[in-house]
């Protein structure tokens, strides 16, 4: 028994890659169909996008690059789903510089599907793109969206932008929304946007990243939080449409399993062998 | 309206002269402690003020929102020239690594075709062309995932190395660990359901056992730490501003 453990103990990490490997093709080959259940700061951010009136503008920030695609461009696609199926006005920044790709991709895969054909760009959704130093952006979004932001991506004039027609400063977005990865994103909108212009924060991120926005969350600047690909698949079931984040968390429901599985034995092994 | 119009030729005028200055009066005004040490402290001290007014004491006085804009498009055109250093620099270190056959200077190689070819696309046809929307998607999309997803192998092998329970502090995160992990997924709380007696405990449930070591446990210390990082931020804020940390500037000599 104890050659057993002394075996598992010297296991070849390749094996460890195998099993990981096996962990993410079966669910996708094989879906589990798991339920979908709903937290609370997915739901806050549902109920704050679903308060809004036809024609209201939301902020959409994409700070994200596609190392963190998977996670967050489903969560991307429920949102503005979320917005189109509202006639909400969407205007898409960026504070990372892949961010306006990423929004460009959003928009193209949503306006593609069959119900969302009438969405026009410059009346219904805009691409403003990104510019040098985020804080900055941030701050100046604040003072004037036409100074910091003269044309959109495509260089498009902003006032021949139908969409942008009476925007000035963040009064006249109803809400904020970022997407975010890294330092770039929810506290800088939270720092700038919400603590000094008053305006309302909400927020989606990787969620390795989560914990990190809890305070604002218990302090109420961040009035909701979507969590990495979970977030993302509570979000495509409240907006009634699964998709890929949802079939992704099948496979994390495995690796996850199997991650546990080898933190047990490892540990089941460390105590049968000894800390050799 | 005039005054704002002003100004603003004011300060470009003045920056401009200053350049001017310091390039053709040469090395005695370049190497004056005053160009060298106290014009950059003063310019620094004089922003730093004037970010905290326009923080902390908000005013509808257009010459007061007129400085606070011009100070923000600052920031941005000074980011873009460190940006055009960054991509200079980039330039000439793999470069000078190719033409001295300096080791792995195949990738350099692979990066300054890599770097030349995707600016020009994207120069030529713009971020919206065809061919750059190509090389993003079918070419840096794919490579960046998969670095990423590297890591969940990595982190497996970590895991079942590293995770061990030694001590009474590695237990407890250990347990810690494998609740939030379990909680995280709904496979874990459907598991935790058939554990007897405890899974049939509503208040009990994994999920939200994980969610209440987050909200209390992991919020505490995090919010620790913000506080701790920003209070140490504000302090070495301080001493650019004032003076007393003077690295940035280089050295006396």
């Amino acid at each position: 028994m104890k050659s057993f453990f002394t075996m598992i103990n010297n296991l070849d990490r390749r094996i460890i890659f195998l099993a990981v490997v096996l962990a993410v093709i079966i669910p996708i080959v094989k879906p589990l169909d798991l339920p979908v259940k709903i937290t609370p700061n997915t739901q806050n951010v549902f109920n704050e996008i679903n308060s809004l009136k036809e024609g209201d503008r939301i902020l959409i920030s994409f700070d994200y690059d596609p190392a963190s695609g998977p996670e967050l461009q489903p969560m991307a696609k429920a949102v503005v789903r979320h917005c189109f199926r509202k006639n909400l006005k969407v205007i898409a920044v960026a504070l990372w510089p892949q961010g306006p790709m990423m929004a460009k991709n959003a928009f193209e895969d949503l306006t593609s599907e069959v119900e969302f054909k009438h969405k026009t760009y410059g009346r219904d959704f805009v691409n403003l793109g990104v510019k040098p130093s985020f804080v900055a952006t941030v701050k100046g979004l604040g003072e004037s969206f036409e100074s910091v932001f003269p044309s959109d991506f495509n260089g498009k004039a902003f006032n021949e932008l139908e969409i942008m027609k009476g925007v000035k400063t963040y009064k006249d977005i109803s809400l904020i929304f970022s997407l975010t990865t890294g330092s770039a994103g929810i506290s800088t909108y939270v720092s700038i946007a919400n603590a000094q212009y008053g305006s309302k924060v909400t927020g989606g991120c990787t969620a390795i990243s989560s914990l990190e926005y809890y305070p604002f969350l218990q302090s109420k600047q961040l009035l909701g939080l979507v969590e990495g690909l979970k977030g993302a698949s509570e979000y495509e079931k409240l907006v009634g449409k699964p998709a890929l984040a949802t079939a992704g968390m099948d496979v994390q429901a495995v690796v996850h399993m199997l991650l546990i599985g080898f933190i047990l034995l490892a540990n089941i092994t460390h105590l049968v062998v000894g800390k050799k | 309206m005039n005054k704002l119009v002003f100004f603003n030729t004011f300060l470009v005028v003045f920056f401009i002269v200053a350049f001017i200055l310091i390039v053709t009066l040469g090395k005695a005004l370049r190497s004056s402690m005053f160009l060298r040490r106290k014009l950059p402290l003063f310019v620094c001290f004089m922003m730093g003020l004037i970010m905290i007014c326009q923080f902390f004491i908000p005013s509808e006085n257009p010459l007061y929102k007129n400085i606070d804009d011009f100070s923000t498009k600052w920031i941005q055109i000074i980011t873009s020239f460190s940006l055009v250093i960054g991509l200079v620099s980039l330039v000439t270190i793999n470069l000078s690594k190719f033409s001295r056959g300096a080791e792995d200077w195949q990738y350099s190689i692979v990066l300054l075709i890599g770097f030349f070819i995707s600016s020009f696309i994207g120069l030529r046809e713009g971020l919206e062309g065809p061919n750059f929307s190509f090389i993003f998607n079918y070419m840096y999309t794919p490579m960046q995932s998969t670095m990423f997803s590297i890591l969940a192998f990595f982190v497996a092998s970590a895991a079942f190395r590293a995770f061990r329970a030694r001590t009474r502090e590695a237990t407890m995160l250990l347990i810690a660990a494998v609740v939030v992990m379990l909680g995280r997924v709904e496979l874990g709380s459907i598991l935790w359901s058939y554990i007897p007696v405890i899974g049939s405990i509503k208040w009990l449930d994994v999920s939200f056992v994980s969610q209440w070591i987050n909200d209390v446990f992991t919020t505490a210390g995090q919010r620790a730490i913000l506080l701790g990082a920003s209070l140490g931020y504000i302090a070495a804020s301080f001493k650019i501003l004032l003076g007393i940390e003077k690295s940035y500037l280089g050295s006396e000599e």
